[in-house]
């Protein structure tokens, strides 16, 4: 991928069918798997690690809808969730004996999945006590918790959630077209989600949902009525996202290609999002990092930031943030990103909740990086995804010459600019914000996610856009 | 340009690039002359012109259209930066060798621009 200029404008020669993925990719030497924490933990340095988040996996669902990737199952019965819960309470535990795993203050913490709406108010207050228990609650920030709206009904559930602190409920709306909700299988209906719209604001202080664009075949006059019952849902923030085709089940894929529908591009997803931006702004909305939209005053309109910055989503700010900032992730395929290290529990919610019952332990493999993709990391995801870098927090002599050599050039180009203090994305660089995640990245993590997109490429039965740039 | 204004030069914009995606070039030129009819110095607008012009083999018309988004994102760049004047004498040749190609068109696409 080479940026050039396109008739004065300048631009990537290709497009990145991937919106957001962990970073680094990259390990020194072959992941291992680790059974034992113990051999592990005691391992980890925290000097200098300024604040946590705290990521907890839901694997469970009444129903799977067909654009999810991540690791999940349809209950079968309450059992089976018990059980889960029971084992996320011993790995909080065992983990929470280390001093360097607790002893890091927690500036947020989320509870993804699956759908974590799913377990029952005694499971939620379980897990919130454990969570309290072990870590030092005194920084945080943000608690989310994503729920189905198929669950706005039950009070004791919202209850037990507003117990255990959180603060901020995030639930799935995707997209109100029949259509398009029809094949992603989604069980909640338009009620649902316009009683949550409605209820959940009186509840929590912070209230987001999700919505997905860029589907197969989706025609602009779809495309902006989602956009505009979305924003009719007046709700102060919510994210976007492209559908991402490399990760959707195949059963979407033959679903569309039933119905005669096919990839939308990489360009029309670029300009969708582009044009997203603007219905955004005209509607009172500004974007905060790179998928997600907050409402502000008129006064913050009318300064026109590339990216506003009175809201953070604090989890994120540790996903793609500074060296300073760690993700601990807990559960089934949780992910904890370290300096040095990045760990992936196993991806098997009976392995996973078998051994932890059984034995006090669980499998996850450990990759290690070298120092300075941790160096590197403020630079490749901070500024592209939230769109800004503070310059004193990026240790300039110990980056990898071949990104700085990057960077240089995306300055060049204009996709961002410095100021005194900081480093900033342009709007046209905001626009390109994924790309310029892959460009800043060595050309060894460039390389594994060619790699991955690559062999997902090679299922037949999946269709992935045209991501040339023409 | 009203923001409400601007909002439909992006709609017809989007209108077109779904149908330029469709392979419909001519319906496509049509929403986004329209577009540009909004905002005629948008760069992104102007490109797409140009692509479109260029799958109809229309290749006078896509040359005067790239000038004309050349010189926009030119005076986007060094608008204000008169200490900058080396960068835009060398911007302004590159765009005069195209004129110089392509003069009678090149210039009504410079006037709507200028």
């Amino acid at each position: 991928m080479h940026i050039f200029v396109k008739n004065g404008l300048p631009a990537f020669s290709r497009f990145i069918p991937i919106y957001n993925w962990f970073y680094p990719l990259y390990n020194t030497s072959p992941p291992n798997i680790v059974e034992s924490p113990i051999e592990f933990f005691g391992k980890i340095i925290i000097e200098n690690i300024e604040s946590r988040a705290l990521y907890f996996h839901i694997p469970f669902c009444s129903s799977i809808c067909t654009f999810c990737s991540f690791v999940r199952k349809k209950i079968e019965n309450k059992y089976e969730v018990d059980q889960y819960v029971d084992a996320l309470i011993k790995e909080i535990n065992i983990k929470a004996s280390f001093s360097n795993v607790c002893g890091v203050p927690v500036n947020a913490i989320f509870f993804g999945g699956g759908t974590p709406s799913i377990l029952n108010p005694s499971q939620i207050i379980r897990l919130g006590k454990a969570i309290k228990d072990n870590f030092d609650l005194n920084n945080l920030r943000e608690f989310s918790f994503e729920m189905s709206p198929l669950h706005i009904h039950d009070g004791e559930k919202l209850n037990a959630m507003k117990d255990v602190g959180v603060t901020h409920v995030r639930f799935g709306v995707q997209t109100f077209n029949r259509f398009f909700r029809k094949c992603f299988g989604l069980s909640a209906s338009l009620n649902h989600i316009y009683t949550a719209a409605e209820i959940l604001p009186k509840i929590f202080p912070y209230v987001s949902f999700d919505m997905l664009y860029g589907m197969n075949g989706q025609t602009d006059d779809e495309f902006f009525d989602d956009l505009e019952k979305a924003v009719e849902l007046d709700i102060p923030n919510m994210a976007f996202y492209p559908i991402n085709n490399l990760i959707t089940q195949l059963c979407l894929h033959k679903s569309f290609e039933a119905h005669g529908r096919y990839p939308t591009s990489g360009l029309t997803k670029f300009y969708m999002n582009v044009t997203l931006n603007q219905f955004m702004r005209a509607n009172g909305y500004l974007p905060h990092n790179g998928h997600e939209y907050v409402k502000v005053s008129v006064n913050e309109i009318e300064k026109k930031p590339v990216v506003t910055n009175t809201y953070s989503f604090k989890y994120h700010e540790h996903v793609y943030g500074y060296k300073q900032q760690e993700v601990i992730g807990f559960g089934t395929n949780a992910i904890s990103a370290l300096n040095r290290y990045v760990i992936t529990n196993t991806d098997s919610i009976a392995k996973y909740t078998t051994n932890l019952l059984q034995n006090n332990q669980w499998d996850f493999s450990v990759g290690e990086h070298e120092t300075v993709a941790d160096e590197c990391r403020g630079m490749i995801l901070h500024l592209p995804y939230h769109g800004t870098i503070d310059k004193s927090r990026i240790a300039w002599d110990k980056l990898d010459e071949a990104i700085v050599r990057s960077f240089n050039n995306l300055l060049h180009y204009g996709f961002i600019k410095e100021s005194i203090k900081s480093y900033q994305l342009t709007e046209h660089g905001w626009h390109w914000y994924v790309n310029l995640i892959y460009y800043l990245c060595p050309s060894n993590e460039q390389r594994l996610i060619d790699g991955y997109i690559s062999q997902c490429n090679k299922i037949h039965e999946r269709n992935i856009e045209d991501c040339d740039n023409y | 340009m009203s923001k409400t204004n601007e909002l439909d030069g992006w709609k017809n914009f989007l209108k077109g690039r779904i149908l330029q995606e469709q392979g419909n070039n001519e319906k496509a030129l049509e929403y986004i002359d329209k577009a540009l009819a909004i905002n005629p110095n948008n760069a992104h607008y102007l490109n797409a012109k140009v692509f479109a012009l260029q799958s109809l083999g229309r290749s006078d018309n896509a040359m005067a259209a790239s000038i004309a988004s050349k010189y926009e994102a030119l005076a986007k760049k060094y608008v204000g930066k008169a200490d900058k004047p080396g960068p835009w004498i060398e911007g302004l040749e590159e765009i005069s060798a195209n004129i110089d190609d392509f003069e009678e068109k090149a210039e009504e696409a410079i006037k709507v621009v200028w």
